[in-house]
């Protein structure tokens, strides 16, 4: 127990005045001769006894008020020693971030720190004081330290949003600042989670007094508050057109729990099931939507966890594209009549297995100048001769449109013939072909080359999975071309020598993609035509080529991350849109398509107030926020630069200090009601 | 120093002057109060006439003279001698007590209780000798007993006076031996008038009156007391102390008020009973009192006792 005012303890000294009023008073009386003075000794003796109890008991009270009083006005408080003694001011940093708006019992953790904050103020005798937020950015509620209490509390009562994170350091550090060489005490109340306490010496040169931490959840055990969230959710689109959602759970309870999942897409009920979740540990969950239209679907992947106050964490945002099949052209360079010698043998075969099947028009080589290519939205050139400059030239224009152009090669190309009349559309100028073995050479295997170096975030490599890398590694490429300066190309893949054997490279426009294989896609130059992933390899190909391949990430990504936007070439300007319709400018030139997203939802990118097909991807909440671990105060407290003496770490939730004075006065009270009802009775 | 005891030793001259005042006082008195007889349980033991007294209501008729009435158209009483001298002794009690209220110490302007029964001897002597009653007083204080035998001539109440004012309030009285004088002094018995505060924890008060009463005396008791021995109306915390002796005793006021009270009512009750059951009279007067209408009073309750064989 300690004093807020000990000076005023002096005031004790004055119980001494009953005891000298009584021995004074005593000494000073003056002697009165009496007539029945017999009757009244006789009185006095017969009531000596019990009044000299009575008396004693009397003073014991009168003194014990006065030193009631005295400790009253001493303003004792119970539990820290640390409490400002002198002239001090306050800083109170409020945490505002996500994770404030937890429901506990009938109001938000952010409604409690308020509160908590209010009776601060009324309790502390600070001169100033000074009000910090520490949401998505640092913000003062006050302009300047102020004495205005009712100032202050109006500010705090306007609190209301609580998003993005908390940087209570950054917060208090701003705060002290305001505070030029003046002693401070700095009372920090949120739910104090780790992610919010990672600052360090933001104290520095200031005179800090006292550092509290207070817990807004007023846990009496360090115990993390109940919550699941959703921290991944990807979406696939299957071959045979079902989508794949897959949603990762985390429980960041101490205690195990389970939670209903529930899929909802245009506003049906699509699925529903129940995970058991072990005290901290992640859970996968996988749905399957079947047969869903054409076209793009919106919807909602929630969960219900029976204790979980968070409710940030526990709905997403989906969107689920269903796209249009390309139209293919398969250009035969090398026709055989015998069919395991054609060209175009493997890739048919290939391409029959594929689900959805695609829709593949073959034509030979000869036939290409008389196609409309804009009747395509992918060609496939396979092992053709250099055509002639013009269809060359209209092949160029096609790819800068937006067509995809897929360009194998094989023994009937010139590279020479191609670097000139295919040169708009190669991702690389080639160079000659160089044979590693002889297929039938015994050590032919051991000459040539596997494929390694595959780009798995590229969408075509995104779908295959690790075990499949084998299949790529283990094939056997005898023969290939070389490209000359492929810097302005992207290598999806490589043969195992590190020459690029997969290029993709951009039209002009930035509409259009070409792939350019640098072998043939028969067994002339290699064996991975027979190799499992050719088929899929191939359909995934062409369907990027054709835009059946979503452009941005299945995967979706957390609010506060930044995601790479990939607008239609040539748009300086586009819009984010939100599902709720609300639309966000993007300066693309600028951001270079760059751009941040802080808040949780499904979104679409829009150019000149048209949404562009395939461009939906959602965000997910922050996780950051998600974790309700309370962090190691004492440890945070020291590490933000309070001294052991100075640091008050509470998880209760409890003031500064406990005010004793209602318990004197309480104690006054009854030694009054005593005193009176004694002095009636005498 | 109490204010009739200064007269005689500082003023010895102003003596008469006292006296005229007190018997002044007491003449008024005594008018206020004349409004009964004198009466006396020995009747027409003597035939020599004395005097006519005008009738008044309650007195004998078989005593009017009604030769009178016949010329005077007027009742007349015929007195004779022996009833004009019947004795009265005043027994004064100038003990240390009766002091009290001389000085400032006193809570109240209630009159020193030595002056206040002085006066009503005075006016007692007055009526008495007025009646021709011959009055003796007896003072009893200071541990000795003066006895101022009984005569009835006009020197002797100045005589009464000057012993009253002569009385000081000191010491203890001695019950016992004024009541052995007394005795002594008067073998056929006589009206006695005892003006006392009562304060006597021996008894012997008590006794000797019983002892009187049995032997032929008219006894009645005046008892005097202070205001602030009724009322305790002190405030202030202070020692008490004896006015008789060297006790002394640390009082607070509020604290022994009710239970002094109490004990002062249930002392002058017991004592009133006591002085009945051996037929005496009693009397309370204090000395905030008027003392004309309670010396009426008192001579109402008087006659009344005569005629129902009490004194």
């Amino acid at each position: 127990m300690t004093f807020l005012f000990p000076a005023l303890l002096f005031g004790a000294l004055a119980a001494s005045i009953p005891l000298a009023i009584h021995l004074i008073g005593r000494r000073h009386a003056g002697t009165i001769p009496f007539g029945a003075f017999d009757f009244l000794e006789e009185v006095v003796l017969r009531l000596s006894r019990r009044e000299r109890i009575r008396q004693f008991v009397l003073m014991l009270l009168r003194v014990s008020a006065v030193a009631l009083l005295a400790l009253a006005a001493a303003a004792p408080v119970r539990h820290f020693a640390m409490v400002a003694k002198s002239s001090h001011d306050l800083l109170l940093v409020i945490d505002t971030s996500a994770s404030m708006g937890y429901q506990q019992g009938k109001g938000s953790l952010l409604e409690r720190a308020k509160q908590l904050a209010t009776q601060r103020l009324t309790d502390n005798n600070a001169e100033q004081v000074l009000i910090m937020t520490s949401g998505p950015e640092v913000r003062a509620l006050l302009a300047a330290p102020t004495a205005d209490r009712g100032q202050a509390k109006a500010a705090i009562n306007a609190l209301k949003d609580t998003v993005g994170s908390a940087d209570l350091a950054a917060a208090t550090r701003q705060g002290l600042a305001s505070f030029s060489g003046r002693a401070v005490e700095v009372v920090i109340i949120s739910d104090l989670q780790k992610s919010a306490l990672l600052g360090s010496n933001v104290v520095g040169d200031a005179q800090v007094t006292r550092l509290a931490l207070v817990d807004a959840a007023e846990r009496k055990e360090p115990q993390a508050l109940d919550n699941v969230g959703i921290t991944e959710l990807r979406t696939e689109l299957q071959g045979d057109g079902a989508h794949l959602v897959t949603v990762t759970l985390q429980s960041y309870s101490d205690n195990a729990v389970s939670s209903e999942v529930r899929l909802t897409v245009d506003n049906e009920v699509k699925a529903r099931s129940f995970v058991e979740l072990a005290p901290r540990t992640k859970s996968e969950k996988v749905f399957t939507l079947n047969d869903l239209p054409l076209g793009e679907h919106r919807g909602t992947l929630s969960i219900t966890t029976p204790g979980d106050g968070y409710a940030a964490d526990d709905t997403a945002a989906l969107v689920l594209e269903t796209l249009r099949e390309p139209k293919i052209l398969l250009v035969n360079g090398d026709p055989r009549s015998v069919p395991f010698r054609d060209e175009l043998f493997y890739v048919e075969r290939a391409l029959s297995a594929a689900v959805p099947p695609l829709q593949v028009t073959t034509i030979s080589h000869e036939d290409l100048a008389s196609v409309t290519l804009s009747d395509f939205a992918v060609v496939l050139l396979a092992n053709v001769p250099a055509p002639r400059e013009s269809v060359g030239r209209g092949l160029a224009e096609w790819v800068d449109q937006g067509g995809g152009l897929f360009i194998a090669l094989g023994d009937r190309v010139s590279f020479e013939a191609y670097n000139e009349v295919l040169g708009a559309v190669l991702p690389s100028k080639l160079r000659d072909q160089f044979a590693l073995a002889d297929q039938k050479a015994p050590d032919a295997l051991a000459q040539a080359v596997g494929l390694s170096s595959m780009d798995w975030s590229h969408p075509i490599f995104r779908r295959f999975d690790a075990g499949s890398e084998g299949s790529f590694t283990q094939s056997h490429t005898f023969r290939h071309f070389f490209v000359e300066n492929p810097q302005n190309a992207t290598a999806l893949l490589r043969f195992s020598s590190g020459v690029p054997a997969l290029l993709e490279g951009r039209s002009p426009s930035g509409r259009g993609h070409t792939l350019l294989w640098l072998a043939s896609l028969d067994r002339d130059f290699s064996d991975f035509a027979i190799r499992p992933v050719f088929s899929p390899f191939l359909a995934l190909s062409l369907r990027y080529l054709g835009g059946a391949l979503r452009s941005v990430p299945d995967q979706a990504v957390t609010a506060g991350s930044n995601v790479m936007l990939r607008a239609p070439a040539g748009a300086n300007r586009a819009e984010l849109v939100r599902t709720d319709g609300s639309a966000t400018p993007i300066a693309l030139s600028a951001t270079n398509g760059n751009v941040r997203i802080d808040t949780a939802g499904a979104y679409a990118i829009a150019v000149a107030g048209k949404r562009i097909s395939g461009s939906s991807f959602t965000v997910l909440p922050s996780i950051v926020e998600s974790d309700f671990a309370i962090a190691d105060v004492r440890e945070a407290g020291a590490r933000l630069g309070a001294s052991s003496e100075a640091l008050s770490a509470s998880t209760s939730g409890d003031r500064p200090f406990e005010p004793l004075s209602q318990f004197a006065m309480l104690a006054l009270g009854l030694v009054f009601v005593s005193q009176s009802v004694i002095a009636r009775r005498g | 120093m109490a204010e009739g005891s200064s007269i005689d030793t500082l003023q010895p001259g102003s003596l008469v002057e006292q006296v005229q005042h007190l018997s002044l006082i007491s003449r008024e008195i005594a008018a206020a109060s004349l409004a009964g007889q004198h009466p006396t349980k020995r009747r027409g033991s003597s035939v020599e006439f004395a005097e006519h007294k005008e009738y008044t209501p309650g007195d004998d008729t078989k005593r009017i003279d009604w030769r009178v009435y016949a010329r005077a158209d007027r009742y007349y009483l015929k007195q004779h001698q022996d009833e004009s001298n019947h004795r009265v002794y005043l027994m004064f009690d100038h003990s240390g007590s009766m002091g009290y209220g001389a000085d400032a110490s006193a809570a109240t302007r209630g009159l020193e209780k030595r002056l206040y029964a002085a006066r009503l001897a005075a006016a007692l002597a007055q009526i008495a000798m007025s009646q021709r009653d011959r009055v003796g007083l007896l003072t009893v204080g200071n541990g000795a007993v003066d006895l101022l035998p009984p005569r009835a001539s006009s020197t002797h109440f100045e005589e009464v006076l000057a012993r009253l004012i002569a009385a000081e309030a000191k010491g203890v009285s001695d019950f016992a031996l004024a009541s052995q004088r007394l005795i002594e002094s008067s073998r056929q018995g006589a009206a006695l008038i005892v003006l006392s505060d009562m304060y006597d924890r021996s008894g012997a008060l008590i006794d000797a009156l019983a002892t009187l009463a049995a032997r032929r005396f008219d006894v009645s008791v005046m008892h005097v007391m202070h205001p602030d021995e009724r009322d305790f109306p002190f405030e202030a915390p202070a020692f008490f102390s004896s006015m008789e002796t060297a006790s002394k005793v640390f009082v607070h006021p509020r604290l022994v008020r009710e239970a002094f009270i109490k004990r002062m009512v249930e002392f002058r009750e017991r004592t009133a009973v006591q002085l009945r059951e051996r037929g005496v009279g009693h009397f309370v007067a204090f000395s905030d009192q008027d003392p004309g209408p309670m010396l009426a009073e008192y001579l109402v309750m008087r006659a009344r006792l005569v005629q129902r064989g009490i004194a």
